[in-house]
């Protein structure tokens, strides 16, 4: 049991982490992967077949874009931002939801009730929504070049991140609610033990260990928020703008990085004609999301021990049988050397 | 009964502090467009956000002449001609659609579980796979696929895009409905199954009662009240794809009127915000009092 579930983890991860490899080793071996490739397919006799865009079948695996590049490779070039971005946004909300989270616990009973149905209510309004409200004057600045790609992104890391406080930070605040019920933690409060106490010795590690679930999880709704928001024509970084067309009526988005969710949105418009340039990216957005889930239900069933899947047939009543001693020995002794050293 | 009277009061007085607090919450996220800024550093804008919630106040006061500036043809329209077009259109699309998932879901929870074990297994698979796809993903491949069908066959199965004024409804139902359906399903199969180890369910077998019967008759029924429960995630995941299903398809709808409100008029949209909230706190003050009165008092969930 537990050793599938570990399975079920490493090999999403190795597969996560070959993705990210060879998105910074790509642009080292094939330096004019996004240079533009001659404009026209000839085939063995020297005539033309096809001018880009290429559809797949004329350039394998995903066709090309309309300056000849493969889709593929920028797509895996551009994987490093996607991927560490996620990453980062979802380290950033545990962060803050952690901290909202403490915040919470300690508010008096009378406030929490309130605040809890505000954000019930908070969480109607879709998050794409505020994102883009929160950062339509920063875009602006963006947009005349006021402001940095660097400092554009560090700001939408921030706002996708806080945004998420009603329902993660209540989720979590919650969570430690029901933890701090807890006859220990009485014991610890008669004992004398201040909130530093209950927060460094008891809250913490406690968290830790569902953080990681919390984590995981995070990152494939990032994921799929970066779609969203790709689709309103935010995407990390920022897009540069060109109007062309009578009167500049006509807008044309340009991405430096071929950030997934970038690509999406400058092919938007396209996508009734040249389709694998939006299906692309929205294939590679669900396999990443896919590996993320897989990681996230199979380390709820290594951490927390609350899996879906239960012992249903008796060989395998048999083999847990077996292996829980070994394992909630470990665990225990995790546990207390937890509360030891803190 | 003085008694009663008192928690009437209590009730009463909850709802009105309740009320008061969304209000305001609103009316501090409607200013939230003015609040950052950018000028060589990230300001947090404190005066202009101020600025603009007086001014949001003071226009909520005359909700008639408040204009809303439609971004394709830049012309103005007023708000209450805006909203009352665009509501009714997009809650019609969500209800459909949730109306179709819970239909789906049940037929098919039904199904998987007179299925072996060993195909539910392989149900569950499938289930992870789709819970992957992304909403964007769903819709945009459905679109690719009617095209692909009107390629192949010359018959348009429905309207993949909206056109001026004409409405569409079959795809964007189906759309909104795909992604609800795998969490319905989800998480009824996994009632069910902690359900069906229960004696009652035995006893019935017992009984002689067929498997058809019993699940259909028994267990189903202890697991609608479950469903109650479930539905508020349901409509947060809906309507976080209505926007996007709006925008793929083109439709002047009521979120994308949100959308385009958010950065150009607080005052419409903390009343977009407002009327959001309004049917789904109806549905649940009213659901959860018939709940209780339906399973009397000292029964709990949860």
């Amino acid at each position: 049991m537990t050793r599938r579930a570990k399975l079920g983890v490493m090999v999403p991860l190795i597969f996560i982490a070959i993705l990210l490899a060879s998105s910074f080793i790509l642009p080292y071996i094939y330096p004019e992967y996004d240079r533009e490739t001659s404009s026209y397919l000839k085939d063995s006799s020297g005539d033309i077949i096809a001018a880009p865009p290429y559809t797949p079948g004329e350039m394998p695996p995903m066709g090309s874009d309309k300056m000849g590049r493969n889709v593929a490779v920028l797509l895996i070039a551009g994987a490093k931002y996607t991927i560490l971005a996620a990453i980062g946004i979802a380290f950033m909300r545990m962060v803050i939801g952690f901290l909202f989270g403490l915040f919470y616990t300690f508010l008096s009973r009378r406030v929490v009730k309130h605040v809890k149905a505000l954000a019930e209510v908070f969480q109607f309004i879709p998050l794409v929504i505020i994102v883009y409200a929160l950062l339509f004057y920063v875009d602006k600045a963006f947009q005349t070049n006021a402001l940095g790609s660097t400092n554009y992104l560090i700001i939408q890391m921030l706002a996708i991140s806080i945004v998420v406080v009603p329902s993660l930070g209540i989720y979590i605040g919650e969570e430690m609610k029901i933890f701090m019920r807890n006859e220990f933690i009485e014991a610890s409060r008669t004992m004398g033990g201040t909130k530093k106490h209950l927060i460094t010795t008891h809250l913490w590690p406690q968290f830790r260990r569902h953080s990681v679930v919390l984590f995981s999880e995070q990152i494939s709704q990032t994921l799929a928020l970066l779609i969203q928001l790709g689709i309103i024509y935010i995407t990390l970084g920022g897009l540069r703008k060109i109007n062309f067309g009578i009167g500049g009526t006509d807008p044309e988005y340009f991405t430096v990085s071929n950030e997934w969710a970038a690509m999406i949105s400058i092919n938007l418009t396209q996508i009734f004609v040249n389709p694998w340039l939006v299906v692309a990216p929205l294939v590679f957005f669900a396999t990443l999301i896919f590996l993320v889930n897989t990681i996230s239900s199979n380390l709820k069933v290594l951490l927390l021990n609350s899996g879906q899947v239960k012992g249903s047939g008796k060989s395998e009543d048999y083999e847990e049988f077996v292996d829980t001693p070994l394992s909630s020995q470990g665990s225990f002794d995790f546990v207390s050397f937890e509360e030891k050293s803190g | 009964m003085p008694a009663a009277l008192l928690k009437m009061m209590k009730i009463i007085k909850n709802g009105c502090i309740y009320t008061v607090l969304v209000f305001l919450g609103f009316f501090f996220i409607s200013g939230v467009n003015s609040l950052l800024q950018y000028d060589h550093e990230l300001v947090i804008h404190l005066d202009h956000y101020l600025l603009t919630l007086t001014s949001t106040f003071q226009q909520m006061f005359d909700v008639t002449s408040i204009q809303l500036r439609w971004e394709e043809s830049g012309k103005y329209y007023p708000l209450t001609d805006v909203f009352a077009d665009s509501y009714f259109y997009s809650f019609s699309i969500l209800l459909l659609a949730f109306v179709l998932a819970i239909f789906v879901s049940i037929v098919f929870s039904y199904l998987f579980m007179l299925l072996p074990k060993k195909v539910n297994q392989f149900v569950n698979r499938f289930l992870d796979l789709l819970d992957a796809l992304p909403d964007v993903f769903i819709v945009v491949l459905l679109q690719l696929f009617i095209i692909w069908l009107f390629k192949k066959t010359g018959y348009l199965l429905f309207d993949i895009y909206t056109l001026g004024e004409e409405r569409i409804y079959v795809l964007p139902v189906v759309c909104l409905a795909v992604l609800p359906v795998t969490y319905l399903i989800k998480n009824f199969l996994f009632q069910l199954k902690e359900e069906e180890v229960k004696p009652y369910i035995e006893f019935s077998y017992s009984k002689g009662f067929s498997r058809y019967y019993t699940l259909w008759v028994h267990l189903f029924r202890n697991v609608w009240i479950h469903f109650f429960y479930h539905s508020k995630p349901v409509f947060l995941l809906m309507l976080s794809n209505l926007l996007i299903i709006e925008l793929l398809f083109n439709i002047n709808g009521f979120m994308k009127a949100l959308l385009l409100a958010s950065t150009t008029s607080p005052p419409a949209f903390l009343l977009g915000m407002l009327f959001i909230v309004l049917p789904f706190f109806l549905i649940y003050s009213i659901g959860s009092l018939c709940l209780k009165l339906w399973l009397k008092e000292g029964i709990t969930i949860d």
